[in-house]
């Protein structure tokens, strides 16, 4: 396993190298003098060639990749080109509204994937699994800000039941946080659930016609054990290996869906810091939320390797 | 006399053998009902694009201030939005972005993906290395968010959008490419090929790639959908299509303001993205079933 470990984590470093390199020159590709954009209004030959050589901007092009490159391997992912504050402080105060819209998100996914995905499988071809096919294949097609407005139109402003949008601090008010994050957190998690579930589905189907589940038949377990004790468990194994694909959709969805519901999370901060051209916080955010999309993703192959006793590194 | 084989027979058999082949292929793709039902929402996409000119009622740019935010009505269909245009002549002529943004972008994408995937199959060793672990950088990024990072350093614009997505989608083709290309230069045809003294770049084209096309037309079918869903999220957003070029998505945006005096505003653009994407995803599975049966026993 330790060895497993070591040799995953040694694969990561092209991976993180390239990666620096795409974040890197993504940002060398902005029109115009990056100094001049971060001047503004104010620009005068002397200021541009002071924030010039502040950014390192008259150094060549590889010096100024080392330094960025050994800043960011310090934790410092540069600073905010408008507030000047350190980028990861900033991403630090919005994380958890982030965190939490996705995380409610996910639950809610999970809630209705696996059941739905179980029973479908199980009862391939019935009613419910007619159903469920179908709910999950036109969700799959479904936009999801626009699934997101048109909950905010029925749900909150013809029904009333719900506030549009906005967002509470859980500590403070409980009751109306957790009302404000219903919307979004429903938008996000409706959307996931539909992949999942089709996963889900096929993952139980594969499973259901295998040996052991004969086995466990013929050793006169009753249908629900078997169904609960061994196919349920094994089919898991399908969802958790498309789990880190689907993490990616669900890191940008909340993205998207923070931007609808004017959630103040990481996503929020992005598109401000977009229309400041504030190039400094895009470049942090997005590296921030690669390295967190791939850490997730060592973290769905090692559970894989420790959930599912077969592989054997 | 001998009788030799004309040219031109050979070619007609061969154009036979071709329409015999489609004709198959058609017989197997329409045994799927959905995969029919997806096909013929496309055809009203297309045909709605090709001829939008002629089906508009109004010209989808053209503003009648006075008649601003009208519900449908018998005059309006879909009715009008916040400065007065026509919505649904405006979601006619959107489909044309979409389209030529889900045409371009797969374009793009299928292009350097194959390219990259084939190098990578083929050569293998440092080539292959390279290639995949930069194709699993671009991976690292959560898609919407690697395009939303292009254009928000490139400027928005429907170039750009398609660029974004492009570049976002060629590993995915990478990837298809390999895989089959490393189990295809395995087979005796291409040794074959190879005895006979072909060169590395015509067994790639003339042997290896028609034997991969199936699964690169499945995921270009599938990226098409995808393509429109993400330019519609990044028109909404305001990276993408800019207004007053009438996108799906960025009507949405326009409309999602006022989305409790004028419902319809955000509501009809958003059908039009949902039956394109459901009608796209349909043929995707469809194409999937008649190309390779063994694929689609489960699911």
């Amino acid at each position: 396993m330790r060895e497993y470990l070591l040799q995953r984590l040694l694969q990561l470093v092209p991976v993180l190298f390239f990666l620096s390199i795409i974040v890197f020159t993504i940002v060398r590709l902005i029109p115009g003098d990056p100094a001049a954009i971060r001047l503004g209004m104010e620009a005068t030959p002397e200021g541009i060639a002071a924030v010039q050589k502040e950014m390192g901007l008259d150094k060549p092009i590889f010096v100024q990749y080392g330094i960025w490159l050994g800043d960011v391997l310090r934790g410092d992912f540069g600073t905010s080109w408008v507030s000047k504050q350190p980028v990861l402080q900033l991403i630090m105060l919005k994380l958890p509204a982030s965190l939490l819209l996705a995380c409610t998100a996910l639950l809610i996914a999970l809630l209705i994937a696996i059941p739905a995905g179980i029973i479908s499988g199980v009862k391939q071809h019935s009613l419910t699994d007619n159903i469920a096919t179908t709910l999950a294949l036109l969700g799959v097609a479904m936009p999801q800000f626009w699934l997101g407005l048109m909950l905010m139109l029925v749900v909150a402003v013809q029904l009333r039941w719900l506030p549009p949008s906005g967002y509470v601090d859980l500590n403070q008010n409980p009751t109306e946080a957790i009302r404000r994050l219903i919307l979004p957190a429903s938008t996000l998690g409706l959307t996931l659930a539909a992949p999942l579930a089709r996963f889900m589905r096929s993952g139980m189907l594969d499973v259901m016609n295998a040996d052991y589940i004969r086995t466990a038949r013929a050793k006169g377990l009753t249908e629900r054990m078997v169904v609960t004790g061994h196919a349920v468990r094994n089919a898991l194994l399908t969802v958790i290996t498309v789990f880190g694909m689907q993490f990616g959709a669900l890191l940008g969805g909340t993205i998207v869906i923070e931007q609808v519901f004017s959630w103040p999370g990481v996503g929020l901060l992005a598109f401000t810091a977009i229309n400041q051209r504030d190039y400094g916080i895009i470049q942090g955010v997005v590296l921030f939320v690669a390295l967190g999309f791939i850490l997730v993703n060592l973290a769905v192959d090692v559970i894989y390797v420790y959930v599912d006793p077969r592989i054997r590194y | 006399m001998t009788e030799a084989v004309s040219p031109v027979s050979l070619a007609e058999a061969r154009d036979a053998s071709a329409r015999g082949r489609l004709l198959e292929l058609w017989r197997r793709y329409r045994r799927n009902r959905t995969s029919v039902v997806g096909l013929a929402l496309l055809l009203v996409v297309v045909l709605a694009a090709l001829l939008a000119g002629a089906i508009a009622p109004y010209d989808p740019y053209a503003s009648f201030p006075s008649d601003a935010l009208l519900p449908p009505s018998a005059k309006y269909w879909l009715g009008t939005d916040d400065i007065g245009r026509d919505i649904f002549s405006r979601i006619i002529f959107g489909s044309r972005v979409s389209l030529y943004v889900g045409l371009v972008s797969m374009t793009i994408a299928g292009f350097y993906g194959v390219v990259l995937g084939m190098v990578s199959g083929f050569y293998g060793r440092l080539a292959d290395g390279i290639i995949m672990r930069l194709m699993d950088s671009l991976q690292a990024f959560p898609a919407i968010l690697l395009a939303i990072f292009i254009l928000a350093v490139l400027g928005p614009s429907l170039q750009n959008t398609v660029l974004a997505i492009g570049v976002i989608y060629i590993p995915a083709f990478a990837r298809i490419t390999r895989a089959n290309v490393l189990s295809i230069k395995q087979k005796e045809y291409v040794e074959a090929a190879r005895a006979l003294g072909a060169r590395d770049l015509r067994i790639m084209i003339r042997t290896i790639l028609p034997n991969c096309s199936s699964p690169l037309i499945v995921q270009a079918s599938l990226g098409f959908a995808y393509a429109v869903l993400v330019e519609a999220a990044l028109s909404f957003l305001g990276l993408g299509v800019q207004p007053p070029e009438p996108s799906w998505g960025s009507m949405l945006g326009a409309g999602r303001g006022l989305i409790s005096i004028a419902p319809w505003f955000a509501t009809f653009p958003g059908i039009a993205i949902f039956l394109t994407v459901l009608a796209l995803n349909f043929i995707g599975d469809g194409l999937r079933e008649a190309l390779d049966p063994h694929m689609s026993q489960i699911g």
